[in-house]
């Protein structure tokens, strides 16, 4: 789905690639007990204000010319909480400030209990034409410690609704390695999930972040610290359950049924290009990676003051950027090209890009992770193994 | 000729007695300081010292004193350690002095290193005047400290002077008895020069400045003067007296206590115990020096970051000109690469070393376990090797027997306590050679005890079993033939040479269970499963498994933040970096010392 525009001018043709862009809400009615992300819950009244912001952002991030874009992701904090209306205008903004493809995928995060019918179906003719759904669990307890506002029952709900709304595409997130949660409780919220039958599913192990409410509990004593060997094995029975259920394990945390793969992720997963936009996004482009301003306050300030707009990928809301050295750019191709399991790194692809090979570039590395039986070689692709997807950060960080 | 104005005396007393606070009192009451200059103990100028209340090194201080008979006299005051570890230094103090102020706790009555130092002052043939302080606190028992010291010292009860450092009751009373007791000491300023260097320290500027003790003569400033143990001759830079700071002066003449700016840079050239003379008028014969101390206890240093090994070595080479009781050398380890071995007096002046370097010369640094001193014999050939490594342990096989050094200790407790410290010596292999009963309700026991128990938390095992009322001295005794093994920890099969140590044979299994339970926690689980254990030559006491790493995955990759993921990784990587590795296992500081933290 990767598309790409000429601009014909006097003798010169220049090649966008497309891009994916970013858009952060950072409202949430509650705040979950290990989260960490960017969110508020006390700024409702800011929510107009921010939409305008963020599409006056979209209209300074446009840059000379009207690049091509293929998904927009909304994520959060909560989407659903903005109105359809504002969805629609920003969706807009981004059709005119950007070439939006007719086929683009546009990912909407969404809490269950936070849709209903009619919402999914207004912002569905916005444009939005795929959900995710932060589940987390099946089991009362578990998402009582996690302070989710939700039960299972609404997650059905969601789910009809959704389809209803001609919503078919959808992802569920699952949350595993929960201090308390056992292999079978873990097996029940799988099970509950795929009897939802969604395309998609990512499954994230629980870090538990400071300053967050659980990592308060852990260090009082109020949760014992979750086993890594039980996430192992956790980890290890999604992979069985979930292939059984015919879906592809494309990325260490993500899953889909065959052709229904985040096209979005798949940037990041690819190492392109992606427009941050909104309080706290992140974004890739130009050889740059750079950082919106954190407080959806600031954020608004900034767009709302009269200045003229430095040169793309940046924004006037851009608290910090950095351009990326070869090196860096290096190590970060591997440490997100390598996250896709069965794609891995075209190795032919890399050294035309670096005009160094991998051996040149980390030989006696890439030696030591074969022999552990982490990565593995075949076809002009480098890949994780089996054991590797398990032990992912002990081969990354030997690439930084 | 004597020179009659003069007054070298000491303050010497067990542990936390008050000898500081004495100082204080006495600073202020000669009006040496005033009282915006004066602190707290202030006398003790270390950071450590003042950070811990305790005094480690002696100081000298020069006061002038107008007595009750109108006379004008110049009082030169020692400050002294009570920590046994620092003995020595009370010692060297006595030698420049004719008197000592003994200083007894009146809650705490005659205690260890009270009797020690006495009988240390009383050697060195000084006039000694008692004093019993802290008579403000409502436990203070006076007459019967009183009694208790002319039972045990002979000096009559009635001579003991009562007074509080700490509100100043009674002080002038310690002057007036240091002026008529304390004899003036017998000189002689004609005769050719000679200062006794009882103490050094180096300043950039100045070089090494001795601490000297005149003798015999006189020196004036810009004299030539000659090291009479190398015959290294100096243009001094200064010569002064303390006040206690550094006060230069024309002349210091015999009799008095002074320092001499050498302008000297090593240690080598200007030694504590050296006597100094004049290049142009020489002394004939040295004056008697100090027997030099040795060392008892030993470890490894080693530098956490490998670049720092230069400057360790340097802070050393320091370090050594104001402790002249330390002793190293560069030693090598697989585990933790470059260091040096150190010799200490105990494990308290162990501490301060290690406090000192990595105060004053901002070094982050491992000690490896303390180790004692063993001969060990070997098999046919008789030869006798000294080792203060177990690493330095010869093949079993080839060795006829290893001995070990025995203390003489002395344990001084109310004797509520006898049964708590028969059991905690008679644990450590101790055996009793007597007991006193000095005076009511106070008992002293006398042992025989391996030094390699005593370093392994017996003193804070004595003072937690006796709500801190014991108090222990002890002196080298002999060498004695004992069933000692090498107890090797090897991770991943490979032997960790900074975690060897020397034990009991009965001791090893206990001590191995420790090391290996210790250090399986501590050692992160690595790409494979880690066998960690203890053993006595081929015999394995001891073992536990790391388990291998199973799962190591990133959370989330929220909103395409990759940044956040490399900062994470590059945290990571920064982790791994500081780790040593132990063949193919990556082991991290910090398990090396939770093992070398040990104790019972
Ligand atoms: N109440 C009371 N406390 C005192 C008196 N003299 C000293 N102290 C306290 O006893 C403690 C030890 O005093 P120091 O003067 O440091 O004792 P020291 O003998 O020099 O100790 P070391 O040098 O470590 O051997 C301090 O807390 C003093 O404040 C006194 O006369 N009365
Ligand atoms: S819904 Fe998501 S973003 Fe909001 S508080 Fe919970 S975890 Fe955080
Ligand atoms: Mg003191």
């Amino acid at each position: 789905m990767r598309e790409s525009v000429m601009r014909e001018g006097v003798g010169i043709k220049t090649v966008y690639s497309s891009l994916s862009l970013y858009l952060h809400i950072p409202f949430c009615r509650h705040r979950c007990s290990y989260c960490d992300f960017n969110t508020y819950t006390s700024l409702a009244d800011l929510q107009e204000a921010y939409a305008a912001a963020l599409i006056a952002e979209i209209g300074q991030a446009t840059g000379e010319v009207r690049r091509p874009v293929h998904t927009i992701f909304f994520g959060g904090g909560t989407p659903s909480l903005m109105s359809p209306q504002s969805i629609a205008g920003i969706l807009q903004a981004v059709r005119e400030g950007f070439a939006l493809s007719p086929t683009a995928e546009i990912t909407m995060e969404a809490n269950p209990g936070t849709v209903d019918e009619a919402y999914l179906t207004v912002v569905h003719a916005a444009g939005v034409n795929r959900l995710s759904f932060g589940v987390q669990s099946a089991i009362p307890s578990e998402l009582q410690l996690l302070e989710r506002e939700h039960d299972f029952p609404t997650v059905i709900e969601a789910v009809e609704m959704a389809r209803t709304a001609g919503l078919e595409n959808f992802n569920l997130d699952l949350i595993y390695g929960l201090p308390g949660q056992t292999l079978a409780s873990w097996e029940q919220s799988l099970r509950a999930a795929l009897a939802l039958d969604p395309a998609h599913f990512s499954l994230y192990c629980l870090t538990i972040e400071p300053g967050t409410p659980m990592q308060r509990w852990l260090e009082n004593g109020r949760i014992s610290p979750p086993d890594p060997d039980l996430a192992a094995d956790q980890y290890d029975l999604a992979c069985h359950l979930l292939a059984e259920a015919g879906l592809e394990h494309y990325e260490i945390s993500n899953w889909a049924k065959p052709g229904l793969a985040c096209e979005h992720n798949l940037t990041y997963w690819r190492n392109g290009e992606y427009l941050g936009l909104g309080a706290g996004a992140h974004g890739h482009a130009a050889g740059i990676r750079y950082e919106v301003v954190k407080q959806p306050r600031v954020y608004v300030r900034r767009m709302n003051t009269a200045v003229s707009p430095p040169s793309y990928p940046l924004t006037t809301a851009v608290a910090r950027h950095h351009t990326l050295t070869r090196r860096e750019a290096m190590s970060d191709t591997l440490i997100t090209q390598l996250r896709l399991l069965q794609e891995g790194l075209d190795t032919a692809v890399f050294a035309a890009k670096f005009g160094q090979t991998l051996e040149e570039a980390y030989g006696d590395t890439l030696l030591q992770l074969k022999e552990w039986g982490l990565l593995e070689e075949g076809n002009g692709r480098l890949l994780l193994t089996r054991k590797g997807w398990f032990l992912s950060n002990q081969v990354f960080y030997r690439f930084v | 000729m004597t020179d009659s104005n003069i007054r070298n005396f000491c303050i010497i007393a067990h542990i936390d007695h008050g000898k500081s606070t004495l100082a204080d009192r006495l600073l202020q009451a000669t009006h040496t300081l005033s009282d915006r200059e004066m602190q707290e103990q202030v006398l003790d100028s270390m950071d450590l010292e003042r950070e811990k209340g305790v005094t480690i090194k002696a100081s000298a201080v020069r006061m002038t004193y107008t007595a009750q008979d109108g006379n004008e006299y110049v009082l030169n005051l020692i400050d002294t350690p009570g920590h046994v570890d620092f003995s020595y230094e009370v010692s060297r103090a006595l030698q420049a002095c004719e008197g000592a102020i003994l200083v007894v706790d009146a809650t705490q009555g005659i205690e260890a290193q009270t009797l020690a130092n006495l009988y240390l002052a009383i050697e060195a043939d000084l006039e000694i005047i008692p004093v019993i302080n802290k008579i403000d606190l409502p436990a203070a028992m006076p007459e019967d400290v009183a009694e208790e010291i002319e039972n045990i010292t002979g000096i009559p009860a009635e001579d003991a002077i009562p007074i509080s450092a700490k509100t100043g009751e009674n002080i002038e009373a310690v002057l007036e008895a240091v002026v008529k007791h304390v004899p003036p000491p017998q000189v002689d300023t004609e005769k050719p020069l000679r200062a006794l260097v009882f103490d050094s320290h180096y300043d950039s500027y100045k070089g090494v400045i001795a601490y000297v003790r005149v003798f015999d003569g006189a020196i004036h400033k810009r004299e030539w003067i000659r090291m009479m143990s190398n015959d290294v001759a100096v243009e001094p830079i200064e010569i002064g007296v303390f006040t206690p700071g550094l006060t230069p002066t024309d002349r210091l003449q015999a009799g008095e206590v002074g320092y001499i700016a050498t302008g000297l840079k090593t240690v080598r050239e200007c030694r504590v115990g050296d006597t100094i003379t004049l290049r142009d008028k020489p002394a004939a014969e040295p004056l008697h020096g100090y027997q030099t101390v040795k060392p008892m206890v030993f470890a490894g240093f080693y530098p956490t970051e490998g670049e720092d090994y230069a400057l360790l070595k340097e802070a050393l080479e320091r370090l050594q000109l104001n402790d002249a009781a330390l002793v190293y050398e560069p030693e090598t380890s697989t585990a933790l690469n470059f260091g040096f071995r150190c010799g200490f007096l105990g494990l308290f002046h162990m501490e301060i070393v290690q406090e000192r370097l990595e105060r004053e010369y901002d070094l982050d640094l491992i000690a490896t376990a303390p180790s004692v001193r063993y001969e060990v014999v070997m098999a046919h050939t008789g030869e006798v090797r000294v080792i203060d490594s177990p690493a330095d342990l010869p093949d079993p096989s080839t060795i006829e027997e290893v001995r070990e050094p025995w203390m003489d200790v002395q344990i001084f407790m109310p004797d509520e306590y006898y049964g708590v410290i028969m059991d905690l010596a008679v644990k450590r292999r101790g055996q009793l050679t007597g007991q006193e009963y000095p005076a009511p309700g106070r008992v002293v026991l006398r042992f025989d005890l391996p030094l390699s128990e005593i370093i392994v938390d017996f003193y804070d095992k004595l003072k937690s079993g006796t709500r801190g009322y014991a108090s222990m001295d002890y002196e080298f005794k002999e060498y004695r033939a004992s069933d000692l093994v090498k107890l090797d920890v090897l991770v991943n099969k490979v032997p960790v040479d900074a975690l060897a140590m020397i034990v009991h044979r009965d001791e090893a299994y206990h001590r191995g269970q420790k090391v290996v339970s210790a250090l399986t926690k501590k050692i992160p689980r690595q790409m494979f499963e880690v066998p960690i254990q203890a053993a006595v030559g081929n015999k394995v006491l001891s073992r536990a498994n790391v388990k291998a790493l199973r799962k190591d995955v990133l959370a989330k990759c929220y909103g395409g933040d990759v940044s956040r993921k490399r900062k994470l990784l590059e945290k990571q990587k920064k982790g791994k970096k500081r780790m040593k590795m132990i063949g193919t296992v990556e082991v991290p500081q910090e398990a090396f010392m939770s093992v070398l933290r040990l104790d019972d």
